[in-house]
């Protein structure tokens, strides 16, 4: 059975719960706010050859409890739904355990903790990105002012302002100018990266499993298609499939970043292309919201993340 | 493969409101083994729906499927369409009689103090939505 963590209120965990239940895939779920009260995790650790056998334990309730054996595989959104968690050493004890097991867990996990760990800084998932063959935006990360007019002055444009790191941000097109105006002397920026804007559609792309590859195209004047509504614009998702080679480096990409469930945002060229070598790839969400894109693009991507996560273990 | 547009999902920027007031669902109840444990997240989920007002998600599953039929994406798509059918009126049943349970419950409740706290909760949610 798949092991469900996070909130129940949580619009994804809502979202893929209702899924196995529509589908009757057989599950455990543990609500964020029980670990520490209602529900503990028992784990122990053996040391010997890599296999299923070097973790065991068990999740277990107040009068019952499944062993992990029983688990075919994880699907986490501890973290999400804005909760305010209990801080108790028992509660933090617990969480703690959740991290621990998501990591050691041997079956399929979306998504460990140390594998979601490369979201924290975008320059580093671009070293992932790079050797999977796709391309990435020309970028200055930080905020050294003596560095940024060099940067400027080779871009076609006003350059895109975003977050380096996890911390979400609405990408935005800022004037250069404005931009240095507001810096306050002795108050350097903080972590911010700056890109060349790149013309094209952009595609995301899901990756289960690192096989599975299910893309859909937003259509749409905003900057960033993700809020159109923040710009008064609108937005159009639908279905498409890949170049074969593109969809391989994206394969490549998720494996290479240990995650079983990813979100890869790319820029299609204008006119299309086979060539991974000329998409760009902006960055990689570590734990996406599928339920937009499966509701709009008609992407069948919980369904295949529970086939995923209820394969039998190896 | 179809076109869809934003505005006839099933999950706008205009559903947050209606949330933020509602506040957080509970935890589901534990309960004394894994069945008792699915029934009381089945319970939950079908009041995190209606909060949403979202008391069709069966059916669009059960449009999912169909579309899958349509599209000879898989051929087990008769199969989600079929069991989504049965699955949305036992949900629109468990959300109505959830509902009218606690009609009585809210009535006399004040104004959550964690209000402001489900209002970031919810305001994120959208956002978490489309990461």
């Amino acid at each position: 059975m798949i092991l469900v963590m996070g909130p129940v209120d949580e619009l994804l965990t809502a979202f893929f719960l209702s899924h196995l239940t529509a589908t009757g895939r057989e599950y455990l779920f543990v609500d964020e706010r029980h670990l520490g009260a209602e529900v503990r995790l028992e784990l122990d650790w053996h040391p010997g050859p890599p296999g299923p056998g070097r973790l065991t334990g068990s999740v277990c309730f107040p009068t019952w409890r499944v062993g992990l054996e029983s688990l075919s595989g994880i699907y986490s959104r501890l973290g999400t739904g804005g909760l305010e968690l209990s801080q108790t050493p028992e509660a933090r004890a617990e969480r703690a355990h959740a991290a621990a097991l998501l990591d050691l867990f041997p079956g399929p996990v979306a998504n460990r903790m140390t594998a979601m760990m490369s979201n924290g800084s975008k320059p580093c998932q671009y070293a992932a990105i790079l050797a999977a063959g796709l391309r990435v935006p020309d970028t200055l990360a930080g905020a050294d002012w003596t560095r940024w007019e060099a940067f400027a002055r080779g871009l076609d444009g006003d350059p895109i302002i975003k977050s380096v790191s996890d911390e979400r941000s609405l990408v935005k097109q800022v004037s250069w100018q404005e931009t240095r105006a507001a810096a306050r002397p002795g108050h350097p920026l903080p972590p911010h990266q700056f890109q060349q804007r790149i013309p094209g559609a952009n595609v995301r792309v899901h990756v289960v499993g690192a096989s599975e590859v299910l893309a859909c195209r937003a259509e749409t004047q905003a900057l960033d298609y993700r809020h159109p509504d923040a710009t008064g614009h609108t937005v159009s998702l639908h279905a498409v499939t890949l170049p074969q080679p593109v969809a391989d480096a994206c394969r490549r990409l998720s494996r290479a970043l240990g995650l079983d469930l990813s979100g890869i945002d790319l820029i299609e060229p204008p006119g299309g292309s086979s060539d991974p070598g000329d998409w760009v790839c902006l960055e990689v969400n570590t734990s996406p919201g599928f339920m937009w894109f499966e509701q709009h693009a008609g992407l069948p991507i919980a369904g295949a993340l529970a086939a995923f996560l209820h394969a039998p273990l190896r | 493969m179809a076109k869809h547009d934003i505005e006839v999902g099933l999950i706008t920027s205009q559903d947050l409101p209606k949330l933020a007031e509602a506040g957080h669902v509970e935890a589901p109840a534990v309960g004394q083994g894994a069945r008792e444990l699915r029934q009381a997240v089945e319970t939950a989920l079908a009041e995190t729906w209606s909060l949403m007002g979202v008391l069709d998600t069966g059916k669009k599953a059960a449009d999912g499927g169909k579309k899958l039929v349509d599209t000879g994406l898989t051929d087990k798509g008769k199969d989600i369409e079929d069991k989504a059918i049965h699955k949305e009126k036992d949900a629109r049943d468990e959300a109505h009689k959830k509902i009218n349970e606690d009609k009585a419950k809210k009535k006399g409740k004040e104004a959550s103090a964690a209000l402001g706290s489900s209002a970031h909760a919810f305001a994120s949610a959208l956002s978490d939505l489309r990461a």
